[in-house]
């Protein structure tokens, strides 16, 4: 009897030792995770600057567009029709102070040809978007004529296209 | 009536002397387990993410700091030092279970994005401790323009929950 029970005793202790745990209790533990997030800068044309038509005067002239689309020749030169300023909508983070850049283009004429007219660009360098993430943009921009163009259409797409470059 | 007394009771001092002894050691054993615990070490961070307008998609980040960004032609840039969660467990050697909650990060300004934990279904406790890596899964973006607002999110911003990890021990 007494033999009996005490190997009884030491199974259970070989039992208990063989690395089955008792669940007990769970134990948690918080975790905090963060992000920055940007929204990416997209811009895109809304409107083609136009000069609409330009009647060269004597010699060396320009033309101007505004940002209403008033087109304002020098000299002697002439112009007809509706002007436009060129327009961009910017879209990105909310109330961002952005920093706009350009560089200016060239104009060529559709039939071809060496003829380049030179369009330099003006515009805001700094703007803020809106509560949206959307800022727009309206481009002003000078063409500059020797007076010897040969009559044709010209544009940057024939030529080269002037950019606009957004940054913060 | 007095002797008689008296052998009685000598008597019963003689048949109850011991005329032979035995004893065994008694056996006593009881199974301690360690109380267990689980502090967090290091926070999840995604680092910088810049996405596209319109665009909803996920951003995973493993449990080796090492993060996925959706495609790059799109626009997305994943950047900065992003790091995996990491908790410290204490308790008695051995192997236990694992679960995870999801949490929310909120920029405290009402937006929000859900992010899903993953991370490894057991952890193994060596001389008391034992460390634990968390991954997750961040959904960025609900597929609208402009609908996913910059700005820094974390879970614990105003609206925002944070991710538990549970040890069983």
């Amino acid at each position: 009897m007494n033999k009996t029970l005490k190997l009884s005793m030491i199974a259970l202790l070989a039992v208990l030792s063989t690395g089955v745990k008792a669940q007990t209790a769970s134990e948690t533990a918080n975790g905090t995770a963060r992000v920055s997030l940007r929204k990416a800068l997209a811009i895109e044309e809304k409107t083609e600057m136009d000069f609409a038509t330009v009647t060269l005067g004597t010699g060396a002239g320009t033309v101007s567009v505004a940002e209403n689309g008033n087109l304002t020749p020098s000299g002697d030169y002439t112009t007809a029709g509706t002007g436009k300023a060129g327009e961009f909508t910017i879209t990105g983070p909310a109330n961002q102070a952005l920093n706009i850049a350009y560089t200016n283009g060239v104009l060529k004429s559709s039939a071809g040809g060496a003829t380049e007219i030179p369009v330099t660009i003006t515009g805001t360098e700094s703007l803020t978007s809106s509560d949206t993430g959307i800022a727009d943009l309206t481009i002003t921009g000078e063409l500059s004529f020797e007076g010897n163009e040969a009559d044709g259409d010209y544009s940057t797409e024939n030529g080269t296209p002037y950019t606009v470059t957004v940054s913060y | 009536m007095k002797k008689s007394l008296i052998l009685s009771i000598f008597g019963i001092l003689l048949f109850n002397t011991p005329v032979n002894s035995a004893s065994t050691d008694g056996i006593a054993s009881a199974v301690i387990v360690e109380q267990g615990a689980i502090e967090a070490d290091i926070d999840m961070d995604f680092g910088v993410i810049i996405k596209p307008n319109g665009i909803k998609d996920d951003v995973i980040l493993n449990t080796s700091n090492l993060i996925t960004c959706p495609n790059s032609y799109d626009g997305w840039t994943c950047s900065g030092s992003p790091k995996s969660g990491k908790f410290i467990a204490y308790g008695g050697n051995g192997t236990y279970d694992v679960s995870y909650t999801n949490a929310t990060l909120s920029d405290g300004l009402g937006n929000t994005m859900p992010l899903t934990i993953n991370g490894p279904a057991t952890i193994t406790i060596t001389n008391g401790t034992g460390e634990l890596y968390v991954g997750g899964t961040l959904t960025v973006g609900t597929g609208n323009a402009n609908s996913q607002q910059a700005g820094n999110y974390s879970t614990s911003n105003s609206g925002g929950t944070p991710y538990t990890v549970t040890i069983n021990f």
